[in-house]
């Protein structure tokens, strides 16, 4: 693996992502609409707002942040695959390439979605670091099954339908550990065993795609 | 990928450093293309490819390239050339359309393996310095054959595989693939040009092979 | 056309005795009638999670071996599995219901199994999305490791969560004192259902197999190349003689 071209895959993805603004100007205006809708869904009763709120964002980001999986990215066209191939680029650096753009694409969409969501649901931020902390615990593990998803549907007629179908249900873990720190502040206890099961949940996805990619991207 | 490298003790020359592919059958789209190849290549030699329309020429090609094409396909690429890279200027020119020409070259480059010369130099070999701003997708069929020329100028490789290299190439850039490949076998590296124009490379390719009935064959002089 | 085998018959013939045997057996208490749902819910929920632990042993089998029947072992676990999911969660909210008063509950079992009908069903939308048989088993593989791996923090953080806030629900299900004749029952289902699923299994590698082999009929030394589709065309207003 080599650091370079991860930088210059990295690089080049980010620029393009600036360029057709795929997640940032496609997916970001979505995510606000679903929380908007969200919110007149619950009428307007502050109480019940406040108290789905954390719940409503996590699930929106999740939501959409899985849709950066099924985008078409840098890494997805035929070209830049055989460019890959041919070069010999193993495919744990484009693993890892993907890991770290789907990551950033998915803090830039967090950006957007709190403040949205803190306005639209009245919230008050309870458990501080805790909840920062673990937040982005749960975006980098996230960001790594995102990455994942997108590569075993990369090049395949049914990418934009199976890759969300993938991330969604095995990212449980992470929304919940994210969405109960402020409960479990509130209770009184510590939200350790919430930011420990984030991090376990990252150590065992990074650990599969650490031992499976060499089986990805086709080549080898 | 193994290389075999004896080497005579006398004089310390690479003797036996030869590329060579062995498959009972290549696929393409799941189908049977090439049966019973056995293709092989010494270092600074340039091999013509011919062959009709679907032979498999490009699949002789991607395999060539170590792309997947079937399975028991036995592939030995002599060190050198390993070391230096495989560049594959296909139909496709590989360059994303959204990205600059020179942001694309940059990226190749990058992922490429070995000694590597300047990208900017590369587009100015082809003619094409001028437009290395412009996105892939804003230039003409021929200006993409020519970057994707400029590709392998720029990456240096040890194998060149060129597939189709003169289509859609205007009259004062017919002579770049010649060149080009004229350039990479002078550097120790191993051309293949599949190509429907014979006269462009007879100059410089050292033999033919050719591709029909889904058999490859050795031209006779 | 269709070979039966002796054991698709004592499959059958099980399946038909285990029915006889939840219409025999006593009626519960205080569910009534539709207690008798578990006989056919508790098998299919213990298929499931065998079906999905055979796909991460025929997944790992596949990308250490590369032998074809890994792989249709992987896709026929899977989609035996799915069948079998699908069912224990329909029969599950049926009796849910009259019970617990909800079709659906956040139980930790529920909720992973629920995920895991979601992610295998995403698995065959896979599988059918790629045409390269190498890429199409080596992504699967990856894809049954990665999922199965993930059941159990899945199932624990859902535990945990509902520790933290009391369930509203007033029965649990799955008691553990259980009448002697119902026990017998349920164990001659679990029986029957567990024929059927291996004989469904065996059907489907047979399936896969025969794919593969027509897969690999194209490519047999005597078949047609490629290139033998691409002829030289014609000339204008020519006849080819």
């Amino acid at each position: 693996m080599s650091g370079g071209q991860v930088a210059a895959l990295v690089r080049a993805e980010l620029r393009l992502e600036t360029r057709t603004g795929d997640v940032l100007r496609g997916v970001a205006p979505y995510a606000v609409a679903a929380l908007v809708v969200l919110a007149l869904s619950v009428d307007a009763d502050t109480r019940l707002l406040r108290q789905i709120g954390l719940g409503a964002g996590g699930a929106v980001l999740l939501l959409f942040g899985a849709q950066s999986a099924a985008r078409r990215g840098l890494l997805d066209t035929d070209a830049v695959r055989t460019l890959c191939a041919v070069s010999g680029v193993a495919p744990g650096t484009v693993l890892l390439a993907r890991v770290v753009t789907t990551a950033a694409m998915l803090f830039a969409l967090t950006a957007v979605v709190v403040p949205v969501t803190v306005v639209l649901f009245d919230l008050t931020p309870v458990g501080g670091w805790w909840l920062a902390a673990t937040t982005v615990l749960a975006l980098v593990g996230l960001a790594t099954l995102t990455a994942l998803a997108a590569t075993l549907v990369a090049a395949t007629s049914v990418r934009a339908v199976v890759a969300p179908l993938l991330v969604v249900p095995l990212s449980v873990p992470l929304l919940l550990a994210v969405i109960q720190i402020p409960a479990t502040v509130t209770y009184g206890s510590t939200p350790l065993s919430w930011l420990l099961l984030a991090a376990l949940v990252d150590l065992v996805l990074v650990t599969s795609a650490v031992t499976l990619a060499p089986w990805l991207e086709g080549v080898r | 990928m193994r290389a075999r490298t004896p080497v005579s003790a006398a004089e310390g020359i690479v003797l036996d450093e030869r590329l060579e592919l062995r498959a009972d059958r290549l696929l393409a789209g799941g189908q049977a293309v090439l049966r019973e190849v056995d293709v092989a290549a010494g270092c600074g030699e340039v091999i013509g490819v011919a062959g009709p329309n679907g032979a498999g020429k490009s699949t002789l090609l991607r395999a060539l390239a170590g792309l997947p094409c079937g399975q028991e396909v036995s592939r030995e690429v002599p060190r050198p050339v390993g070391r230096c890279g495989v560049a594959l200027i296909g139909h496709d020119p590989a360059l994303h359309p959204q990205l600059t020409l020179a942001e694309n070259l940059d990226l190749a480059v990058a992922l490429a393996a070995g000694t590597r010369g300047s990208v900017p130099d590369a587009l100015r070999r082809v003619g094409l310095q001028a437009a290395a701003g412009r996105p892939a997708g804003a230039c003409s069929a021929g200006m993409l054959r020519r970057a994707g020329l400029a590709r392998a100028w720029a990456c240096r490789p040890g194998l060149l595989l060129l597939d189709e290299p003169t289509a859609g190439l205007d009259g004062a850039s017919r002579t770049l693939p010649a060149d080009l490949a004229r350039e990479t076998a002078r550097a120790g590296g191993i051309v293949f040009v599949a190509t429907h124009e014979r006269q462009a490379f007879e100059a410089v390719a050292h033999r033919w092979l050719q591709v029909a009935g889904g058999r490859v064959r050795e031209e006779r002089p | 056309m269709t070979r039966y085998r002796s054991t698709d018959l004592v499959a059958l013939a099980l399946l038909g005795a285990g029915f006889v045997a939840i219409l025999l057996a006593p009626t519960d208490g205080l569910q009534g009638v539709l207690q008798r749902l578990m006989y056919a819910h508790v098998p299919a929920a213990w298929l499931a999670y065998l079906a999905f632990a055979l796909t991460l042993i025929a997944s790992i089998g596949w990308l250490r071996t590369r032998h074809d029947r890994w792989d249709h072992l992987a896709v026929g676990a899977v989609e035996v599995g799915v069948f079998f999911t699908g069912l224990a969660l329909v029969l599950g909210s049926v009796w849910g219901k009259p019970v617990w008063g909800v079709w659906w509950t956040w139980d930790a079992r529920l909720v992973t199994t629920a995920l895991l009908f979601l992610v295998y069903s995403g698995y065959l939308a896979l599988r059918r999305g790629i045409d390269d048989p190498r890429v199409r088993a080596d992504r699967a593989a990856v894809l049954g490791i990665v999922a199965f791996v993930q059941v159990p923090i899945v199932h624990f953080s859902v535990v945990w969560w509902r520790t933290l806030h009391q369930p509203p629900t007033v029965l649990r299900p799955g008691d553990p004192t259980m009448d002697h004749t119902m026990l017998a029952v349920l164990l001659l289902n679990v029986v029957a259902y567990s024929a059927v699923f291996v004989t469904l299994l065996r059907r489907r590698m047979d399936l896969a197999r025969g794919e593969r082999a027509l897969e690999q009929g194209r490519l047999a030394p005597d078949a047609p190349v490629a290139g033998d589709a691409v002829v030289a065309p014609l000339p204008e207003g020519g006849e080819r003689g």
